[in-house]
């Protein structure tokens, strides 16, 4: 079968069909270059959505910081350091290894050849690749030997220890990699340079030909020269593109006449099929014996000094495959082949061009090197070669800086301004070493464990996100968060998230009715998409979505308090040498970018559907309470996101829009002075279950916050606020859930953590006793089924009262009495007598046509009609009743007017 | 000797050659701007896409969903009305051609097979011709979600628990009917209808056309009325979308009106949008009651400069990499960046003629600010500031060696013009979000005015804006567009280190702008009788219909 194989050749690769392939639990990447917003947008979903949980990218230091650099300002660097690590490797030359290697338990691929990650090569072709998948539990030699490389790299080469774990950990999925090799095909330049090793294996043998192929060589040809004079064969075929590949013909032309012996060709490579030339960027030397026998070494040198000549120490890193068989040639460049030879070129059309893989770089490593920086909470730790010296900074994102210190463990940061920096870069006088991208530990843990980071939008995006951003959000928000019947309906009918006008509609309150009898909670609670609500995270391996929000809100809480706390303790040294408690600066403000107005639009939709459904009896009745009070967190966090960005140029939704927002979600929850909440129905155990949910994701301080906000708002929502407000402190009181702690730790969310968190908690106490008049009225009228209720002390048609204001009911109509009349004046009455007992008399205008009057001294009630065709009467319809009896009171509607 | 043998013992896998992973495609807006125009132009003319141009279509495709149903037809797939539908297009079709009262009308979907077949059939016309490989015929491709945001017809793809789409309530199957009642008296009708497979005698078809075709439309009132009525929103429940496209009706009524002795095509419709009168003597000023809907279009055809200076940019900077060998080898950006900076703008610009580099931009905008100031808004016709349109023709969509600095100075100029805009009138909320559209993702209109601001504030160059502009709104943007579409590989480059390689997509000759859907909106007017004669020819006033229409 084998020579079956190799008789028919290897059909050509599309590294596509491997990504798309690939189901890897851990995968390695070795790379010179790499396209990074290429790998993060094509590549990295591919792998991730296949079910890798851990990818390490390994690049070449002398490369990869200054693009570091330039991606970090585009903010086009959103995965790397979260959803899979990213390393620099550093050498004297280049790092400059070709390598996939990836695996499951079930089986995995080593790939290694010449091409790079980019979008170029891939859209390209022209690179040679041995690639090689094993299923089940027999890993093949050179994987073996690949992971052997690998370990080999994280020890002995200047990289970070995250590479070395990564590599450790696909060691522990596959222990079989461990085993030794079989055989050792892998040629890499860490002890012993490449061509050495590749002339041990043709020994003493004759050579017929030699062939030689690659886009890039050393300025005078060293490379070649050694090779040929070392291997003495009889001819010589240099394959290139005369356009493209990168040697000078007038050197070329003198070795000729230095190689005695040696029929040299020069021949253009030529792509089949190709339309127009593009660069065939692979490179290989392919030895044919006089025994018929061929070797060939494919993979990352080029025809170099540094690659072939050198070692890992003074040279490049390279990596190669050493290949034998008898038709290597036909295989590589027969006519069936991808690549095949044309015609002849002279070597004077061949110009030499630079090359950083190429270039001759024996200047020693640095002495103090920034290796890489991982975030664990709010410490930042560096890994340096070297000692920083004591004024060295480590500068985030480009933009701000923070001393080196030294901890227990090794030097660091304590990050108090930064959620999440992207890159770190040590500088110091008069040098500077990264940047590298830093690792976010518990990110990159959640990965590991299955949360799929790469899916979980960022709440951060609400506080610094564009369009994509917030898009990305939103879909996420759909996808996991089931808030309203509208979800439920949906997943049980096996339908996808709203549209954009299903979700105004949902909004609006306009969307078609859910038949409620169709849903069955315990086909919710099973529903796949209900396990984003799964709680207990003891099964790390299993972390929820909605529960990786959930720690963002208490991660962000953590560095607000940091933050606040350092502003007070942080000390200077004045000019005297006492020490004073300063504020530090503040870092500088960090860009928002606007969004278009489509999205605000969503957005405000989005949350309005939900913030309704959190109000909805209905959907209450078919959710448990654990989810509601995460939905509650949850969506609070997300308006408190909103809200600090409102007070931005860039705000996504205005402050009255939020307000109300606010104000819907709080009563939907909690009541307010007309209804009860979520909250009020629920039995005790589950509300004190939901309590101590929201104590753990700072859902009691954001309410805190809330209840500030909407008291301090202007309009509408500033009216009705401390009565929804009112409503929250009642229940809340009971449950614990207002302090001075939480009232503290809801003023660092407001950012005023120097105002008394003790005056917060009288304001919010005082709320659950707030009265006013014009909400009394309006509350009648709500609970009466009134058009109208108000109280004037100007009464049209009527003029004023000496006792004080009216009560007006419906005061436009011409209202007949009936059988609410009664009972409305009755409350009237006796809410008057309760907060003004001084008052003697009491007086409800009824429609147009009457006025009732209750007389404090005497008991009695009196009616006066206004349009009666006798004009104005009065008379008593009940004496000696007590207010609290008035609104038991009936009278037919035909009494006689009297005076 | 002998080559030594013990260290490998066993091959392994060959090696292999990699070819292309991603399909090579050019793909018609590398820069992705222009999705924001699409939507922009969607609200303000939704259910008329460009390529629609006979409201008679909403008819017949109503009709034959409507039929379809009426046979109960199963299995009710897409697939299966694909097959009903295709063959009844096939007829409708041929009857527009064959019909005798005109030469060949534009805009007959399947014109390119059907009409050859036509011309070689003696008697038949057969009904399995392969004209478009949509399954949905001309419908799926062009009507169907015009037909769906007008209300006629409910889509199953964004239907859930619908299979096959279906006319819309009584709206639907009053227009199918009226369509039937038009054509009842057809020996089609009678004997053909439903027929989709074997021939049809052309006699027939020929009948036909005295009925079907988009010319008889006025010939039948009811079935007229209603398509007026639907493309007014009279018929559906309100929606914003209805009221827009109502609006833009009267719009172009009101142009209909005031340029009833010219012939208008959509060049023409452009200057006299833009600047409310053209070289050859045509103006417009929009009446009052129209003024909301034209500042709007204004909008959408300054985005369309925008977009075009953006493009001319991207075309330029291409071609110049493909031209020094970037195919080949890669091209720092920095060597472009260094020859644009040098040129100079032509005298004629009124901003002088030192280098870029040598230029503020402080004292360009200064000069602009002038310029469009004194323009005023609604701009004055015939003053003699530089004209942003003409700038940028002169720039050849980025084939004219100078077009970055007309691309330049023409997106300058556009974005100075923002705040004559917003300071002779605020900007309503609708046309506050036409400014914001796009955001970061697609350059919004807001963006581009923020970025020259902050340009402003740095005291910048010329060549500084220009480079800029290149690096973030060009070369990021087409890179970021480019990834989103993979495996499409529209790549124009890709990024090699600190150069670019160069792929030749063949941009050669520019990025043709987007339709301003002109010619789909003036030719509903027209089919729909409520002009008087279509508006390629002079003598399109508003009709008594129109009139009606337009409120005058």
């Amino acid at each position: 079968m084998s020579e079956l194989h190799s008789l028919v050749g290897s059909p050509p690769l599309d590294l596509k069909e491997v990504l798309i392939k690939g189901r890897w639990q851990e995968a390695l990447f070795l790379t010179y270059s790499f396209d990074l917003p290429f790998f993060e947008s094509y590549m990295l979903p591919l792998i991730v959505r296949n079910g890798s949980r851990s990818v390490a990218v390994a690049a070449c230091a002398t490369w990869l910081p200054a693009r570091l650099r330039a991606w970090s300002e585009a903010g086009e660097i959103r995965e790397a350091g979260r959803s899979y690590t990213l390393s620099t490797v550093s050498v004297p030359g280049t790092f400059h290894p070709k390598l996939v290697l990836a695996a499951d338990q079930g089986g995995g691929v080593v790939l290694i050849g010449s091409g790079n990650i980019s979008a170029y090569g891939m859209a390209m072709g022209g690179e040679l690749f041995t690639l090689l998948e094993w299923n089940g539990n027999e890993v093949p030699s050179l994987a073996r030997e690949s992971w052997q490389l690998c370990r080999e790299i994280a020890r002995r080469l200047q990289v970070d220890h995250l590479f070395a774990e990564r590599v450790e950990a696909l060691g522990r999925l596959v222990p079989a990699l461990a085993a030794s090799p079989a055989e050792r095909v892998l040629v890499h330049n860490l002890s012993e340079p490449i061509l050495d090793q590749f002339l041990k294996h043709l020994s003493e043998a004759e050579v017929e030909e030699l062939i030689v192929w690659s886009p890039f060589t050393d300025r005078r040809l060293d490379a070649l020269d050694v090779l040929v004079e070392r291997a003495r064969p009889r001819r010589v075929v240099v394959g290139v593109q005369p356009d493209l590949t990168s040697l000078d013909g007038a050197r070329l032309v003198a070795l000729e006449t230095q190689w005695k012996h040696v029929a040299l060709e020069v021949r253009t490579l030529v792509v089949r099929e190709a339309k127009r030339p593009s660069l065939i960027h692979a490179k290989g030397i392919l030895a044919t014996l006089m025994s018929g026998d061929q070797l060939a070494l494919i993979g990352s040198p080029n025809v170099s000094t540094p690659a072939l000549l050198r070692t890992a120490s003074n040279g490049n890193f390279e990596l190669a495959v050493l290949h034998r068989a008898p038709d290597l040639r036909e295989q590589l460049f027969g006519e069936d082949s991808v690549i095949t030879f044309g015609d002849m070129v002279q070597p004077s059309q061949l110009t030499w061009t630079e090359d950083p893989t190429t270039a001759e770089m024996s200047s020693p490593l640095p002495s103090l090197h920034l290796l890489g920086a991982r975030l664990e909470a709010e410490w930042l730790a560096i890994e340096v070669l070297g000692a920083p010296p004591a004024e060295a900074m480590i500068v985030l994102d480009g933009t701000i800086a923070f001393a080196v210190t030294r901890a227990k463990d090794g030097w660091g940061a304590a990050l108090t301004d930064v959620l999440a920096p992207r890159t770190a870069e040590l500088v110091w006088d008069g040098g500077r070493s990264g940047p590298v991208i830093v690792a976010d530990l518990a990110r990159l843990a959640a990965m590991r464990h299955g949360a799929q980071s790469r899916q979980h939008a960022r709440l951060e995006a609400l506080d610094y996100g564009a369009d994509s951003d917030i898009i990305a959000l939103l879909d996420q928000l759909a996808q996991i968060a089931i808030g309203s019947i509208y979800d439920l309906d949906r997943m049980l009918h096996g339908r996808g998230v709203p549209t954009p006008q299903e979700e105004a509609d949902e909004a609006a309150g306009q969307a078609p009715i859910v038949r409620l009898e169709d849903i069955d909670f315990e086909r919710v609670r099973q529903h796949p998409r209900a396990h984003a609500y799964g709680r207990g995270v003891s099964d790390e391996y299993d972390a929820p979505r909605i529960q990786l929000w959930l720690d963002e809100v208490v991660h962000q809480f953590q560095s607000l308090r940091e933050r606040q706390l350092l502003r007070v303790v942080q000390p200077i040294m004045t000019e005297d040498g006492e020490e004073e408690p300063a504020p530090i600066d503040e870092a500088e403000e960090r860009h928002r970018w606007p969004v278009s107005r489509r999205i605000a639009v969503r957005v405000r939709n989005r949350l309005w559907r939900y913030v309704t459904g959190i109000g909805d009896p209905h959907f209450w009745r078919l959710v448990d309470s654990d989810w509601m009070a995460t939905n509650y967190v949850l969506f609070l966090s997300l308006l408190d996101r909103l809200w600090v960005r409102a007070a931005t140029a860039e705000a996504i939704l205005s402050e009255e829009d939020l307000g109300s927002l606010t104000l819907h979600l709080l009563t939907g929850y909690w009541g307010d002075d007309r209804r009860g909440g979520y909250v009020a129905q629920l039995p005790e155990e589950a509300r004190w279950s939901s309590a101590v949910l929201m104590a753990d994701h700072q859902g009691d301080a954001l309410t805190a916050t809330a209840c500030i906000r909407l008291l301090e708002s202007q309009g509408n929502v500033g009216r009705s606020a401390p009565f929804a407000v009112g409503a929250y402190v009642q229940a809340a009181q009971v449950l614990g859930l207002i302090t001075e702690e939480v009232l503290e730790r809801a003023l660092i969310f407001l950012d005023r953590a120097d105002e008394s968190p003790a005056m917060q908690v009288q304001l919010l106490l005082a709320s659950a006793s707030y009265f006013a008049w014009d909400r009394f009225a309006s509350n009648l009228a709500w609970r009466h089924g009134l058009k109208s209720a108000v109280l004037l002390t100007d009464v049209p048609g009527l003029g004023r009262f000496v006792s004080g204001e009216v009560l007006v009911v419906d005061g436009e109509e011409i209202l007949e009495l009936n059988e609410a009349t009664m009972p409305v004046f009755g409350d009237w009455v006796q809410e008057v007598r309760k907060r003004d007992p001084s008052r003697d008399v009491i007086q409800m205008a009824w429609g147009k046509g009457s006025i009732l009057i209750y007389d404090v001294a005497t008991q009695e009630v009196l009616l006066r009609r206004l349009l009666t065709e006798a004009g104005l009467g009065l008379q008593v319809i009940a004496a000696d009743i007590p207010p609290e009896e008035i609104a038991t009171l009936t009278f037919t509607l035909s009494f006689p007017a009297t005076g | 000797m002998t080559a030594t043998d013990a260290p490998v013992a066993a091959a392994p896998p060959q090696p292999r050659w990699t070819v292309p992973s991603f399909r090579r495609t050019p793909g018609r807006y590398p820069l992705g701007v222009e999705a924001v125009n699409f939507n922009q132009l969607a609200d303000l003319a939704s259910g008329l896409p460009v390529l629609s141009q006979h409201p008679r279509y909403w008819s017949i495709y109503t009709y034959i969903v409507k039929s379809f149903w009426d046979r109960g037809l199963t299995p009710q797939t897409t697939v299966r009305l694909g097959r009903f539908l295709k063959p009844h297009e096939v007829v409708f079709a041929s009857a527009a051609l064959l019909c005798d009262r005109h030469p060949e009308l534009p805009g007959i979907i399947g014109r390119d097979t059907i009409a050859p077949h036509l011309r070689e059939a003696r008697d038949d016309l057969r009904l399995d011709l392969d004209y478009l490989g949509q399954n949905l015929g001309g419908y799926g491709q062009v009507y169907r979600g015009a037909m769906a945001d007008l209300g006629l017809i409910l889509r199953a793809d964004l239907t859930p628990g619908a299979r096959v789409d279906a006319p819309m309530g009584d709206l639907g199957a009053s227009i199918a009917n009226a369509f039937g009642r038009a054509i009842a008296g057809t020996t089609y009708a009678r004997q053909h209808a439903g027929q989709t497979e074997g021939t049809i005698p052309l006699g027939v078809v020929r009948e036909l056309a005295q009925a079907s075709c988009f010319c008889r439309l006025g010939e039948v009132g009811t079935e007229r009325d209603l398509l007026v009525d639907l493309l007014l929103g009279r018929l559906q429940p309100p929606h914003e979308a209805h009221r827009n496209r109502a609006a833009t009706v009267r719009l172009f009524l009101d142009l209909a009106q005031a340029t009833d002795g010219l012939a208008i095509d959509e060049e023409r419709f452009r200057r006299l949008l833009y600047w409310g009168a053209d070289e050859e003597g045509g103006t417009w000023r929009p009446s009052s009651s129209v003024e909301p809907a034209w500042r709007r279009w204004w909008l959408a055809r300054h985005r369309e400069l925008m977009v075009g200076a953006l493009n001319a940019l991207f075309v330029h900077f291409v071609r110049w990499g493909l031209d020094s060998g970037g195919a080949l080898r890669p091209q720092p950006i920095a060597e472009y960046a260094a020859a644009i900076s040098a040129l100079r703008p032509s005298v004629d610009l009124g901003i002088g003629s030192a280098t870029l580099v040598e230029t503020t931009l402080s004292a360009v905008v200064a000069t602009l600010d002038s310029f469009v100031r004194a323009d005023g808004w609604p701009m004055k016709a015939g003053t003699d500031s530089p004209r942003e349109d003409r700038i940028l023709d002169r720039a050849r969509r980025g084939i004219a060696a100078d077009a970055p600095v007309y691309a330049l100075v023409a997106l300058l100029i556009a974005l100075r013009r923002v705040n004559v805009f917003l300071e002779a009138t605020a900007a309503s909320p609708a046309e506050k979000a036409m400014l914001d559209d796009g955001g970061i993702d697609r350059i919004g209109t807001s963006v581009l005015v923020e970025w020259v601001d902050r340009h402003l504030a740095a005291a910048d160059s010329l060549a500084d804006v220009l480079v800029d502009l290149l690096r973030t709104f060009v070369v990021r943007q087409h890179l970021r567009i480019a990834r989103g579409k993979l495996p499409e590989d529209t790549f124009r480059f890709h990024e090699d280190g600190g150069a670019l390689r160069f792929v030749d997509q063949g941009d050669h000759q520019g990025i043709n702008p987007i339709s301003i859907r002109f010619n789909a909106v003036a030719s509903a007017l027209s089919e729909l009788q409520m002009v008087a004669a279509p508006f390629g020819q002079p003598g399109h006033r508003p009709t008594p219909l129109g009139a009606e229409v337009l409120g005058v």
